[in-house]
């Protein structure tokens, strides 16, 4: 999806489709509408929980996630979020909800 | 303070360690696709590593130590009953009574002689333990009769000598003895019926039960094309507890292998 789309749009993980299972420094997904399941590490456990909270744009997550994370935008660049954010998007485990006003 | 702080410097440098990994390129998802052509699910596929020796002791009420300590043998079988009651208070991990599937707990010493052991009456409620019984897993077992299959796989073996099953009703004073990794029995051939009552060993009242390092579990194994569990041996027992552990206690990562379980487990749940 082109980062144009993904402006145009606010993206909302809603857990009610998913079951979640914490266990050691990793969590597992279970998606129930298409019986995956997804091993989540710490940093992409933070980003479906940005999702989670409320529909956010792909934007605010490049702007937030470093402060989220604790760490410099040096060493949370743009591409590294945009990436995690597409394997979220690839899993199923995001949905665009409504267009930004 | 100090603690929490440092808990917050490794957290963070987790996820510094992630994201670098994440900027080489590493996924930070992994998608463990389902399958309808597959009979069991990839998440079953998981084995996990038991990297130093864990050995398991069990008394006649199903209680289970579990603990990297030792235990002395005699030549013929029986247990130190010194070293049995420094590995109970030693354990790392113990389990309440039941805990323990009947094919793996041995018979009560007689009042009247084998008392060896020390018995089990210090659980004291200040003991790191998990309450409750079992289900699922156990229950299916007991269901399926896998436990009882195993109680005369293993009773072929016992009656060889120093240990017995909780059927045996022409043996002394009941059971005892160490298992191995699955079909290593350490017991001999001859004689092993003998009391133990005021000694420094026993042959009753406990089975000890060990894995070695660097020993692989793959629970898929114990598990047939029907899905349902069949627990034997060693492993099988650790497998029973690390479902106890989980049913009572979840998933910390303290259980050697526990997350491999509970994504079993889990998928059990929601299949």
């Amino acid at each position: 999806m082109s980062s144009s789309v993904e402006k145009e749009w606010l993206w909302f993980a809603d857990q009610s489709l998913f079951s979640v299972r914490e266990m050691g420094e990793v969590t597992y997904i279970y998606s129930l509408r298409s019986g995956n399941t997804h091993v989540f590490n710490a940093v992409s456990m933070a980003m479906l929980q940005y999702f989670v909270a409320a529909p956010r744009g792909v934007d605010e997550l490049i702007a937030h996630f470093p402060d989220l994370m604790g760490v410099t935008r040096e060493e949370c660049p743009r591409g590294v979020i945009r990436r995690i954010f597409g394997e979220l998007d690839d899993a199923g485990l995001v949905q665009p909800v409504e267009k930004r006003a | 303070m100090d603690k929490k702080s440092n808990q917050t410097h490794d957290f963070l440098e987790r996820r510094r360690q992630l994201l670098k990994m994440g900027a080489a390129g590493m996924p930070m998802i992994l998608t463990l696709k389902a399958s309808a052509n597959q009979s069991v699910h990839s998440a079953l596929d998981c084995s996990f590593k038991i990297t130093s020796a864990v050995n398991l002791l069990v008394n006649h009420e199903g209680k289970v130590w579990v603990g990297d300590g030792s235990i002395r043998q005699h030549s013929d079988g029986r247990l130190n009953t010194a070293d049995i009651a420094s590995f109970k208070s030693d354990a790392d991990f113990a389990f309440p009574s039941g805990s323990a599937p009947d094919g793996y707990v041995p018979s009560e010493c007689p009042d009247d002689g084998c008392s060896g052991g020390g018995g089990d009456g210090d659980w004291d409620d200040d003991d790191w333990y998990f309450g409750g019984s079992g289900k699922d897993l156990l229950e299916q077992l007991e269901e399926s009769g896998s436990v009882v299959a195993f109680t005369n796989n293993k009773n072929k073996n016992k009656n060889k000598g120093g240990g017995s099953g909780g059927d045996d009703d022409d043996d002394d004073c009941g059971s005892g003895g160490s298992h191995g990794d699955d079909d290593d029995d350490y017991w001999d051939d001859d004689d092993g019926g003998s009391s133990s009552s005021g000694s420094e060993w026993t042959d009753c009242g406990y089975n000890f039960y060990q894995i070695s390092a660097n020993t692989t579990i793959t629970p898929l194994e114990y598990m047939n094309s029907s899905g349902d569990w069949q627990i034997s041996g060693t492993k099988g027992l650790y497998i029973v507890l690390g479902a106890k552990y989980l049913d009572y206690y979840g998933n910390d990562g303290g259980f050697p292998g526990i997350s491999c379980l509970h994504s079993i487990l889990t998928y059990l749940e929601t299949a």
